[in-house]
Order: structure tokens, then sequence, then C-alpha cells
């Protein structure tokens, strides 16, 4: 387990020593400012396309980061060859992926995380008013899509190259969420194959509460959160087991 | 405890693609005993770091077996005594050698101030006291080559497998590379390396194979090899008789 | 402090970029439009699509934040623009679409879209009302030729919201894009009429809408609209004959015994002015 964590705490280190995080962050930050001091024909007590834009951008730059960098943890190592010197150590395969999975993770969390506290920060100083419970759902159910998409985009990378990994794990990603929820209709009613289709897909739509933050609706069941974590881990699961019986049989 | 630290029965690797399929390794049979510095030649293209590979489970044999310490060379385990520097020597940009070093260690198990005192012993070994803590982006292939040999000895290792050890370096780290070859000789340390540099070779195998187009050609010792009688013998003519012989048959 | 400098300009200068790019791009394309490029230029009308599909979507915003967030079924009877302009309150408590469908058939899945997406119908209370507005604004920024964006959003504004003059300046806008919209002359026509009971400025703008109406796609319920506005405007500014001539051009267009009568009690009028004249 040390090995795991820490090939993860190396991986982080990438992030903070490279630009592009804080590039995003400063962009968010001034995008979010832009938004705060918008006033529309002169009506400044509109909160909802703010909170709405400023979600958007939390999650967008989020999955900027999270995506290519989990592409490229496995792609990189092999093509610069450190996976050679990773590998000579008394480590499994399967520890190394799971190393570089948290460490992707890990990442992509605390991105997410500085630019959600970010949005909080603009959205309660626009609007006046704090509806923690809702915050909390729509973050938790932010850091359980971060899990799903990373094991995905890490699996996918396993097999793919880095271009057609991103572009998959993009178009998969957006597929789902704008579609995803029509998908009962057409695929379920196909016995067996589109039934299979249907589950086997990840439903990343069902981490997207942030209509019910925009919109004050109340917050979802304990169950239904319970029951994102839940589907979460068991898709990450099930994406990690495909990346090593991939990794495991590749030559190197 | 046999005398055999690294074992290699009957070793067959192909590669396959989807029009061509190639024999990397065919029937290689090996043995490297305890203590020994064993070099292990070969031109182009004859599968040395394909049996390098083989050994650290980093490919899979078609066929054979390879022992090492007596165990499946597939149990990561067993890597717990091994140290390998790899041919390319490539670490993360994002990290200095002092961290890179420091995980390596954390693999082995070595607490964090034992894993400190042997790196900055490790970094003043190969000369690079100074850049033990830079970022490795800007690191020339010299300073790579010796970082690569720094972490290939964090754990003590009782087998250290080198692939072309003195490849880019010059000729004053060259012969710090042999000195610290020697050194490790001394203390029991099995050594198995490959390298082009035939000359440096001689000055310190105590056996050498030679592999050519996937088959070991012929394993001798040194002493036989510079013994021979009727000619000033040196390992580039031995090399270069053998593998002529091979090409003519 | 490299790496800080090299942040701070690179998330300036992405900021800065972002912020004129759309401006910049909507110069051009209007240029375009204006030289009718739209016909030939193949990239152009890419683009354009691609526009107007941006623009679209921003728009239906409007609706979803009009019905609290929900998705929801839009009659055939009524379109989006009357969705937004009227009053719907049997939309009202009503599943969203996705809600719909029998409980008992929904497995695990179902079940989970349905907690998390789904949600009654509720419009918007008059106080939250100013929440749809920036989306018009938006609609507009991106594409500047949508109509129907300008003209929902002036009603909103202007008859909603109480800001007529903020409604006047977005339609007024809207017209230095769209010089040919009879329907954002009649928004503006009517929110003189209406809100600012300006009834000179109204029928002005009313009557460019009408001569602006000749395309067969006008309907006669539009028409109808803006000459009955017309025709009371005239009628309130006391100038009784142009009141009588718009009437009448409605009683052509839509036979209806009030308007005849109307018609009537304005010609006795102007008889009995004239009359007052001739004395």
């Amino acid at each position: 387990m040390k090995a795991v964590f820490l090939i993860a705490a190396n991986l982080m280190r990438e992030i903070f020593r490279k630009k592009d995080f804080y590039v995003l962050l400063l962009l968010l930050l001034l995008l979010l400012v832009y938004l705060l001091n918008a006033a529309f024909f002169g009506i400044r007590d509109v909160f909802r396309y703010m909170k709405e834009i400023g979600l958007g951008l939390v999650f967008l730059f989020s999955l900027l980061i999270s995506v290519p960098f989990a592409a490229k943890v496995m792609i990189d190592e092999a093509a610069s060859k450190t996976i050679y010197a990773l590998l000579a150590k008394p480590l499994s395969r399967f520890q190394v992926i799971i190393g570089k999975f948290l460490g992707s993770l890990f990442v992509a969390w605390c991105s997410f995380s500085f630019f959600f506290f970010l949005f909080v920060l603009a959205s309660v100083y626009k609007q006046g008013v704090f509806t923690g419970i809702l915050y909390f759902q729509v973050y938790v159910a932010g850091l359980c899509l971060l899990l799903v998409l990373t094991a995905m985009t890490l699996c996918l990378s396993v097999y793919c190259t880095f271009s057609t990994t991103i572009t998959l794990a993009y178009m998969i990603y957006f597929l789902m969420s704008w579609f995803g929820g029509g998908l009962h209709e057409s695929l379920y009613k196909i016995p067996l194959l589109g039934q299979a289709v249907y589950y086997a897909l990840p439903h990343f739509e069902f981490f997207d509460l942030r209509h019910r933050l925009i919109h004050l609706w109340e917050p979802v069941p304990a169950w239904v959160m319970l029951a994102l974590v839940a589907y979460a881990c068991l898709y990450s699961g099930a994406m990690l087991l495909c990346a090593r019986y991939g990794f495991n049989k590749r030559w190197l | 405890m046999s005398n055999e630290v690294l074992i290699l029965k009957e070793v067959s690797v192909t590669y396959r693609g989807k029009a061509y399929s190639k024999d990397a390794l065919r029937n290689l049979s090996l043995s490297v005993n305890r203590g020994e510095v064993f070099g292990f030649l070969g031109p182009n293209g004859a599968g040395k770091t394909t049996t390098i590979k083989s050994i650290l489970n980093l490919l899979y044999p078609t066929q054979g077996s390879i022992f090492v310490f007596d165990s499946p060379s597939f149990h990561p385990r067993v890597r717990q005594r091994i140290g390998y520097m790899p041919e390319i020597a490539q670490y993360y940009w994002y990290l200095t050698p002092r961290e890179l070093m420091m995980m390596y260690a954390g693999f082995f198990g070595i607490k964090k101030n034992d894993a400190l005192r042997k790196i900055d012993g490790l970094c003043a070994l190969v000369g690079l006291e100074k850049e033990a803590g830079v970022l490795m982006k800007n690191f020339s292939k010299g300073m790579m080559q010796k970082v690569s040999l720094a972490q290939a000895l964090i754990n003590d290792p009782e087998l250290l497998i080198l692939d072309e050890p003195t490849s880019g370096l010059d000729p004053v780290a060259r012969m710090k590379v042999r000195d610290i070859i020697k050194d490790l000789k001394a203390k029991g340390t099995t050594v198995f390396f490959s390298s082009h540099e035939l000359s440096e070779v001689e000055l310190i195998s105590d056996r050498i194979g030679i592999l050519n187009a996937g088959r070991m050609v012929t394993v001798a010792d040194m002493k036989d090899i510079l013994s021979q009688k009727g000619h000033r013998q040196s390992l580039e003519r031995y090399f270069l008789d053998i593998i002529t012989k091979e090409e003519n048959q | 402090m490299k790496r800080i400098i090299g942040s701070v300009s690179a998330a300036v200068f992405v900021f800065a970029v972002l912020m004129l790019a759309l401006k910049i791009d909507v110069f051009f394309y209007l240029e375009n439009a204006r030289s009718y490029a739209r016909q030939s230029d193949v990239l152009y009308n890419i683009f354009g699509q691609l526009r107007n599909d941006i623009a679209a979507i921003l728009y239906l915003k409007s609706d979803e934040y009009f019905h609290g967030g929900t998705e929801h079924p839009h009659g055939e009877e009524h379109t989006i623009a009357d969705e937004l302009s009227g009053e719907h309150k049997h939309h009202e408590d009503v599943p969203s679409q996705r809600q719909r469908g029998k409980e008992e058939d929904a497995d695990i899945f179902l079940r989970l879209d349905r907690a998390i997406h789904a949600h009654r119908v509720q419009h918007l209370a008059p106080d939250q009302s100013a929440e749809i507005v920036p989306w018009f604004s938006l609609a507009v920024l991106v594409d500047p030729e949508y109509v129907q964006a300008y003209v929902v959003g002036g009603y909103w504004l202007g008859m909603r919201l109480n800001r007529p003059d903020e409604a006047l300046l977005f339609l007024k806008k809207g017209l230095k894009s769209n010089p040919q919209a009879w329907q954002i002359y009649s928004q503006i026509g009517d929110i003189y009429f209406l809100a600012k009971k300006d009834y000179r400025k109204a029928a002005a703008y009313l009557e460019r809408a009408y001569l602006a109406m000749d395309a067969p796609d006008v309907n006669k319920i539009d028409k109808k609209h803006v000459l009955i506005f017309l025709a009371t405007a005239w009628e309130r500014l006391e100038d009784y004959r142009k009141s009588v001539y718009y009437y009448e051009k409605l009683e052509a267009l839509v036979p209806d015994p009030d308007v005849a009568k109307k018609i009537a009690g304005l010609n006795a009028q102007i008889k009995g002015i004239s009359v007052y004249g001739q004395e």
C-alpha cells in the first residue's frame, strides 16, 4: 500500500509544478469577478445565471485538468521509458496502475476543490445566502464524477493512444451528460444487448446536481447520495480491473 | 542457497506484429554466479535488451524459464534484491534526484533518515552533490545517466543489472563507473551488464557471453580469452572473430 | 517567481482574448451578413449555423428558468415564445419530462435519474422573474440576428419587470442588426403604448411594423395585434381619420361586429367634429 501512495504523492508534485493549474485557477477567478460585477439592464440581483455559468466553468476547468492528466500518466510512463526503472522495483503492475490512478484522482480532486471553493465564495457573496447542504451534495457528486472519469480515462489510456483516449473520454462524458437521461427509453427496450449497453455505459448524468443548486430545489435524499458514491466506486473498480488486464498483458 | 544468482533456461521470446513475427531470443540458456561481473555482448539487434527485459518481467518469454535467487523472476519480491539501470536514462522532469530516490527507497521499505543518508552518499559517489535538489527537466544526458546509476544502487542490490552503463558519458565519468563496478564486486555484488564498449568490458568482466541473432554463441572466462596462445589477443578481436564465424555459417 | 508571473500573464491573456473574441467575431459576422456572404461562403454558413444553435440553446435557457429549472414538453398549441409571453398556469405543478412514465417499470438507474433530475414544474415567482433576463442578452450577444430573443426579452423587461427604458434600449439595439424585423417594431410600439403611454411614438413604430408585414409568412393574428394597437393609438391621439383607416383594415382582415361598431362610432365623431368645425 505504501508503494501505491508513494507513486500517487509524487505524481501530485507534477500538477503543482506546472503552470496549467495556476492559469486555470486565475482565469476562473477573473471570470467569476467579471460575472459578479455584470449587470443586465441595470438589474443586479440576479443570481442563477451566475451560478450556472460559474458552476459550468468549475466543472469544465476540472475536466480540462483531470482528463489529459489521467490520459497521459500511463502513456508518458511507457513512452519516456520511465516505466522500466519503476517496474524494476518490487512492485506489481497492478500497484503501478493503482498508484497512477490515485495520483491522477488526487490531482483532479484538488483542482476541483480549489475551483469549487472559489465558486462558493463568489456565489455566497453575490446571493448572500449559503445553502450548505446543496453545496455539499454538488461537491460530493463532483468528486464522484471525477472518480469515474479518471478511472475510465486511465483504462482507455492502457488500450489507446493519447489523442484517442482524450477524444473518447470527452465524447463519452459529454454525450452521456447531455443524452444519458433519454437512453432508457431507447436502449432499454432492446432486450439483452440494449440493456447490457445501457448498464455498461458510464452514467455521468447522475452526478450532475448543478440544477438543484442553481434553482434552489430541495436536496436529494440520503439514499441517492449513497447510491451515487456506491455506483462511482463500483464503476471505477471495474475500469481499474479492465486496465489491469490490459496492462498485465502488455510487453514493455 | 545456490551459487547461481541468475539462471535462464531455454528462453525464447518472439515479437508478433500484425504482419510479422520475429524471434528475438532463441533457446537462450545462461547462468550468472554470485559475486562475478558478467559482460553481456552482442551486435545491435542481437537481443541483449530483450534478455534484460525478460529477466525483469517487462516482457514475457514465449518459452523457457528464468530464475533469480532461486525464485521465478515474475515475483515482485525477487526485485527487492535487484538494482537496474536502464539503457535509456529518462526520469520524471518534475522531480529532483533526491525526490526520485526517496520514492524508490520507499518502495524498498528503507526508512526516511536512512534513505536520506544513502541518497547523499550516492549523489557524492556519482558526482551529483550540487544537482541533488534541482528539477531534472534541464538535466543533460550525462547527468541523467548518473541519476540512473545512483537510483540503481539505492537498495544495496545483490544483483545489479546495467544496460549500457557508460553510454553518453565522458571518459572521466566512464572511469568512475568502472571503479564503482569494481568496488561493488569487492563487496560481493553480482553485476550483469551489457555494453558496446569492449575495451571497458575487457577491463572489468570476469566472464562474458556473446549473443548473436537471439542465440548465445559463446560464454567464456575473460582470462581464458586473453591468454589464448599465438596472439596478442583482445576482447574486440575475439568478439569480431566469433561474430564473423557465425555470419559465415 | 517566474512561474507566478507566467501564470498571471497567461490567465490575463486568455481572459482578454475571451472577452474580445466574441465582439470581434460578431463584428465580422454582421459585416459579412451585410455583404451577403452567407449565400456563397461555406465556412460562413457552417459557423453561422453553429452560432444560431448556440444562441438557441441560450434562449431555451430562459424557458427552462421560467419553469423553475425543469424541462417540460410544450403543447402543440403554443410556442416557447407564447410560454414566456403569457400566463400558462395550467403547466404548473405538472410532472416534468423526466418524471413521466410508470414507477413500477423503473429500474434502479431510472429511479436514480428521476430522483436527481425530475421536479415538478413551477413558474418563477414575480420577484424572481428577472432571473431569465440574462439569457436573452447572452443569446443576442452570440447571434445579433436572433429576433425572437429581442422580442421576448423586450416583453419581459418592458411589461413584466417594469423597466420600459431598458426594454426600449434593448429592442432598438436589435433593430440595428435587424432593420426589417416587424416583430421588433411591434414590440417597441407595444411598450410605448402600454408602459410609457406615449401614443405618438407607439403609432410611429407600429406603422413601421405594419409596413414591414408584407411577407407571406406573417399570420393574421400578428397583423390583427398590430392593427388594433395602431387604431387605438390614433384614437387616443384623437386623429380619428387615421384610426378609422386602421380599423377598416382590421375589419377587412378579420370581420368583427365590434370593430364595425367602433368604425361607425368614430365616423360619427368625425362628422360631429366636422360640423363643429364648420360652425
